[in-house]
């Protein structure tokens, strides 16, 4: 990457970026060396407790794809699709993949997306898609 | 003067969004998992639509009320309702089982009251003298008490020092995509328009607060049950006063406590609990106690974590330089209003707004203690939406937030990928708040810097030769080396402790 210096000194726009890609390199470096410790036993075990916390069950594995899966085809199809039948049909998805029933996830996605689409639309009038 | 400032928050565009807040507080403090913080940045979007005080209204009662309502699953579930509730979870619960979950909670909400009242009051003489000596700031000391901003984050925050650090400059990296401010020279834009004015701040933080949040509740899909509380629910304040009044000594060291930690960058209102309640326990005559369902367990952490919110505000005022992640939100949202966060705040018209905001966070507090009892009642009836319902509405928000901003796409993409970002680094223990502190203070460092330069002609020593100078810095060193001392400390009394055990 190379951007012009500003005229008449050596303190243009490259330089920030660059002190903190040094920086960032540097960084880089220790974390891998502490890395290697940690995996040779010596490390610290406070963050072996924290990954202990996070490991995922096979469900929430297949609810966080579908979420995000979700939210790529929302962004992409609102525009086309407008926003209530886009919106009904996200929440009611995500509701039923964790675990409402359909009648529920059909009442409550309704609900919530006139809540939003009257504050939004209505009292503080956004243009929605 | 008073009567001014009175008359510029009794109004019906303030007073409404105020409520609104600090029922919405309710809500977000009480179930687990969803933070004041998240609630901040949802709100932002919200409050473009408000006049700038009726927007701080809202979110100051929010995070004020949600900081309480957080003890309230704390000490009836074991669970705390935001991570400032940590602390409360020790001696609360206890209480609860045995039998005295309502004398807990009666505690809890005085003591949080008087926590805030005695943060604000701090607030409001530390933040006017904090900007009195700022005026005289130059390049050089902006520089270095940004600088001593993002040290302070990347020591405290949770996660090793190495994590932080690159949090930190992930954020500055962020801050210098955009145009750049001295020359006008585009960086880091692949020719994108929309990156032209710099990544969005408030999709970001939408992302980077909300994404994860969800993300992580859906993984591990866990079952919240209302335990079944034996007492009949009878809160009686007049019962705790008493006992308040006993500890007014405990109360007031722990605000004060809880308003210092809160005032450093990067350690918010949960670690100012933890460390009063550490201190509670250290200065008491029978430590052994703790953690039994004793009152001061409940008193200590309680007080400190309400004045922890106030406590942010000191540097967010004076400085310009956060104090927590609520007021990174915030002040990266008022600049877009127009309004330059630092000493220049208190002069002027916006000096109005500054008033304002002491005025609303000391009636907050008043208005907590009822507040907080209705939040008790209502507990019950909050926990009867399950989180398949209340996730995707989180979700649709941090959408519809994003895009309300400037009615664009990108910015609800741009708030995805930040959501994505934020959820992987959380996964991997690095810090969220290093990263937004530094998005906020990177155009600042940078500019300082390089006017500073460009003034001395590259001259690097003037930076460190002023008197203010070598005071930040020396705290800054102090800072990053305080786990070594610390640890050196703990050595050498570890070595003298031994032979007599």
């Amino acid at each position: 990457m190379h951007f012009p210096a500003a005229r008449g000194t050596d303190f243009g726009p490259a330089l920030f970026p660059r002190v903190i890609a040094a920086m960032m390199v540097v960084l880089g470096a220790l974390l891998l060396f502490r890395a290697r410790r940690l995996r040779a036993g010596i490390g610290d075990c406070a963050s072996e407790a924290v990954a202990d916390e996070l490991t995922a069950t096979s469900a929430g594995m297949r609810n966080v794809a579908v979420t995000i899966v979700a939210i790529v085809a929302y962004i992409a199809i609102v525009d086309r699709l407008g926003f209530i039948p886009t919106t009904l049909v996200f929440l009611f998805a995500l509701m039923k993949t964790y675990g409402l029933t359909t009648i529920r996830s059909i009442v409550f996605s309704c609900l919530i997306t006139g809540f939003v689409y009257v504050l939004f639309s209505m009292l503080l009038r956004v243009v929605l898609p | 003067m008073i009567v001014d400032v009175i008359a510029s928050i009794a109004r019906v565009e303030v007073l409404l969004p105020w409520i609104l807040g600090m029922l919405l507080g309710v809500f977000v403090g009480a179930i687990p998992g969803l933070t004041a913080t998240m609630a901040t940045a949802i709100l932002v979007p919200i409050t473009y639509y408000l006049p700038p005080m009726g927007g701080l209204a809202m979110i100051l009662g929010c995070a004020c009320v949600a900081i309480f309502a957080g003890d309230i699953p704390a000490t009836y579930l074991r669970v705390p309702g935001t991570p400032s509730s940590g602390a409360a979870v020790l001696d609360g619960y206890e209480m609860t089982k045995q039998g005295k979950a309502s004398r807990a909670l009666s505690l809890d909400v005085v003591c949080s009251s008087l926590g805030g009242l005695v943060g604000f009051t701090l607030l409001i003489l530390g933040a006017t003298a904090l900007a009195a000596v700022a005026l005289k700031f130059s390049f050089y000391e902006f520089l270095w008490v940004s600088t001593f901003g993002l040290a302070t984050c990347v020591v405290i925050s949770r996660g090793t020092m190495v994590k932080g650090a690159i949090a930190v400059f992930m954020g500055l990296f962020v801050s210098t995509i955009g145009v750049d401010i001295v020359t006008g020279y585009p960086r880091f834009t692949f020719g994108n328009v929309h990156l032209l004015s710099g990544v969005s701040f408030i999709p970001a933080m939408i992302g980077l607060f909300g994404i994860p949040v969800v993300l992580r509740t859906i993984m591990t899909p866990r079952h919240l049950d209302m335990p079944s509380v034996a007492e009949k629910k009878r809160f009686s304040i007049g019962g705790v006063l008493p006992t308040v009044y006993k500890y007014r000594n405990l109360v007031l060291r722990s605000s004060i406590v809880g308003t210092f930690i809160g005032s450093l960058p990067g350690a918010g209102a949960d670690i100012a609990a933890w460390v009063a309640y550490g201190m509670a326990k250290r200065n008491s005559k029978e430590p052994e106690k703790f953690g039994t369902g004793i009152d001061e367990g409940v008193i200590a952490p309680t007080s400190a974590n309400n004045a922890g919110v106030a406590g942010a505000w000191i540097p967010a005022l004076a400085l310009g330089i956060p104090g927590d992640s609520i007021t990174a939100i915030i002040l990266g949202a008022s600049m877009i209003y127009g309004l330059r966060p630092g000493p220049l705040m208190f002069v002027g018209a916006s000096g109005e707004l500054v008033r304002g905001l002491f005025a609303i966070g000391i009636i907050t507090q008043l208005m907590l203690v009822p507040i907080g009892l209705l939040a008790i009642r209502a507990f019950g009836k909050v926990f009867k939406l399950p989180n398949s319902v209340i996730m995707p509405m989180i979700l649709l928000f941090c959408i519809v937030g994003s895009y309300a901003l400037n009615f664009s796409m990108f910015d609800v993409i741009l708030m995805f990928l930040f959501g994505l970002l934020g959820f992987y680094m959380e996964r991997n223990g690095i810090p969220l708040p290093p990263l937004v502190l530094a998005i906020i203070l990177g155009p600042l460092i940078e500019r300082n810097l390089r006017l500073g330069l460009m003034q001395t002609g590259g001259n690097l020593l003037p930076f460190f030769t002023r008197p203010i100078s070598i005071i930040v810095i020396l705290a800054i060193i102090l800072f990053l080396s305080w786990n070594r001392i610390t640890a050196l400390v703990c050595r050498i009394r570890g070595t003298g402790g031994g032979s007599a055990p």
